[in-house]
């Protein structure tokens, strides 16, 4: 039943070296091919072994993420954690930020930032950079 | 500045800088994070939450402007004993994959069918026009809000 409309499509297919009067050629709706579709699935032997199939499945974490409950790497926090922050300026120069309380401070010529712990340019991260 | 919320039906508050945003008060000073962070600009609708029966995106709501409203939140549609109608269809139909987006996605259609308890599908989608999912390509989400709206009507 599956294969037959597959034979009839490959009979009709056309070769068309000459690509303009191809474009400029009508477009022709291909016929119609009514595939009957069996409305209930014969209980073969083969069915009967796997009865998962056809079956709706529900996803085992579905219920925490309903609930709002499942912890995304964003919604955890540890005592003293500090925060990196990727600052793409241009393709040339990369910097990641540490940023850790504010009593801490960097400084950088005669600028004194507060609260960052580390800058990292892109010298200290060419595994990154080795990609573009 | 002092901010005193009624979050699920439950009084709380919290002392907290006048820049914070109701999802960072929700978040960081509630401890409910539910209510995720997606883009913070308003676009992707993660964050939304029911202030006063409207959804609004809670990263661009200063919590400020929120004191002494009634406050809903994906922690707040379940209770002890049963699940929400749409958590339930949710869960059941398979609009959640990666749930990112399911917090923002439930509070959205919670207001919607408040409001109209039998919307078509186009009201679905203009309810939903705040809120982003890159995993289920948003037809199981409306197959879940119409099945947990057929489940309400006929509870």
């Amino acid at each position: 039943m599956a294969t037959k409309p597959t034979q009839d499509l490959d009979q009709k297919t056309i070769v068309i070296e000459d690509t303009e009067s191809a474009l400029n050629a009508p477009v022709r709706v291909k016929e119609a091919h009514p595939i009957i579709y069996p409305l209930s699935l014969p209980e073969t032997e083969e069915r009967k072994a796997t009865p998962a199939v056809g079956q709706s499945a529900s996803r085992p974490d579905a219920r925490l993420h309903g609930l709002g409950q499942t912890k995304y790497i964003d919604d955890i926090k540890f005592p003293n954690m500090i925060y990196a922050k990727v600052l793409l300026i241009s393709i040339q120069v990369e910097f990641l930020i540490i940023k850790a309380h504010a009593h801490i401070a960097i400084k950088i010529g005669t600028l004194l930032i507060l609260g960052v712990l580390r800058i990292l340019k892109q010298e200290l991260i060419m595994v990154v950079l080795a990609n573009f | 500045m002092f901010v005193e919320l009624k979050v699920n039906g439950e009084k709380r508050s919290a002392d907290v800088p006048p820049e914070t945003t109701l999802l960072k008060f929700l978040r960081e000073h509630l401890d409910l994070t539910g209510a995720k962070l997606g883009c913070d600009v308003g676009d992707c609708g993660t964050c939304t939450v029911i202030v006063d029966g409207v959804s609004v995106n809670s990263c661009i709501m200063l919590a400020a402007k929120a004191n002494g409203s009634e406050v809903t939140t994906v922690e707040g549609l379940a209770n002890t004993s049963d699940l929400h109608p749409l958590q339930k269809s949710f869960e059941e139909l398979g609009a959640l994959q990666c749930g990112f987006c399911g917090t923002g996605m439930l509070m959205s259609a919670k207001q919607l069918l408040d409001e109209n308890p039998d919307p078509t599908d186009f009201e679905i989608k203009d309810a939903l026009a705040g809120n982003l999912c890159r995993c289920t390509g948003y037809t199981k989400i409306i197959e879940a809000i119409k099945d947990a709206a057929k489940n309400m009507r006929a509870a």
